[in-house]
């Protein structure tokens, strides 16, 4: 008997990241490919992740030159880049757009914010790692993830967490 | 007036925001993302502004920070007390260089850490517009 297991995304865009070479696993890729480009331009599954990638190629696209933050600041970092548009298929529907941003150090960061004191960054490094840091209330988080073919339990918990006492303050008013 | 030759806990700096991605125009908030210290060396620009006039500290962003390079935009400032980062575990160096000049130093090297610094920095700053 053979056993099958599906590995769970969090999203719907995030197919597993194909590694192989045989001729096999090349045509699988590209199956998988054309499947990810009808998926992106779905009106429906697509329009989170194309709301997100819109923002990432703006932000982008300001900070392609040195010093675009008049201190100094290293330009958009192509790596970072790369891992930031993989990251964002891995977000799932539920999660609300992020606020984009271009680090002093080039790479990107998502960021979601309530209030000064109910926020959550990831920065997705050149070097695959997921740096991440939130701060509720008086409570801080901080650490580190890596890139994978799903977004890290820890990420997604956080960014909920943000919007958490939103919901739970929405549901008790009109509960 | 002559500036005292070390940062008083209670004294007003100013950090420039140059980018519309350093401060939320509906809460009018600064954001983390002003307060992100400078690589390679990791340290964060900011201006002692004690007793200035919001005029003269935008006078001296425009001055200091905007005008070498055309173009660019000085958004506004955040105001924020030494105390902010002393109690984060920084170090200001007052280098005067410019005048009025300070170095906020001595940030940890991992990025994680460097973030939640910056997001504590930025919930105790208060954001000041420079008009145009």
């Amino acid at each position: 008997m053979t056993t099958c297991v599906a590995t769970l995304n969090s999203s719907f865009l995030a197919f597993p990241r194909n590694l192989g070479i045989s001729p096999g696993a090349k045509a699988v890729r590209r199956q998988t490919r054309e499947l990810q480009d009808i998926s992106d331009q779905s009106v429906t599954i697509g329009w989170h992740y194309r709301q997100i990638a819109e923002k990432l190629f703006m932000t982008a696209a300001e900070s392609r030159v040195d010093d675009w933050d008049s201190y100094g600041a290293r330009p958009v970092d192509a790596k970072s880049l790369l891992n930031a548009m993989w990251f964002a298929h891995l977000l799932p529907m539920t999660v609300p757009i992020p606020e984009i941003y271009v680090d002093p150090d080039g790479e990107i960061a998502f960021e979601w914010w309530l209030s000064p004191r109910r926020i959550f960054s990831v920065t997705v490094r050149r070097n695959n790692e997921l740096a991440y840091a939130g701060l509720f209330g008086v409570n801080k988080v901080y650490g580190v993830e890596h890139i994978d073919d799903e977004l890290p339990e820890t990420i997604l918990d956080e960014i909920y967490r943000v919007f958490s006492e939103q919901t739970t303050y929405a549901t008790s008013k009109h509960g | 007036m002559q500036l005292a030759s070390t940062v008083s806990p209670s004294e007003s700096l100013a950090r420039y925001l140059t980018s519309s991605k350093h401060y939320g125009t509906k809460m009018q908030v600064v954001k983390p993302a002003a307060f992100l210290p400078q690589p390679p060396n990791y340290c964060l620009s900011v201006f002692r502004v004690d007793g200035l006039t919001t005029e003269h500290v935008c006078q001296i962003g425009q001055q200091k920070v905007i005008s070498k390079r055309p173009g660019r935009t000085l958004h506004g400032f955040a105001n924020i007390v030494a105390q902010a980062f002393l109690d984060a575990n920084l170090i200001i160096d007052p280098d005067n260089n410019p005048p009025r000049h300070a170095s906020v130093v001595g940030w940890p090297k991992e990025k994680p850490q460097q973030m939640s610094i910056a997001q504590e920095l930025a919930a105790s700053a208060e954001l000041v517009p420079c008009s145009h």
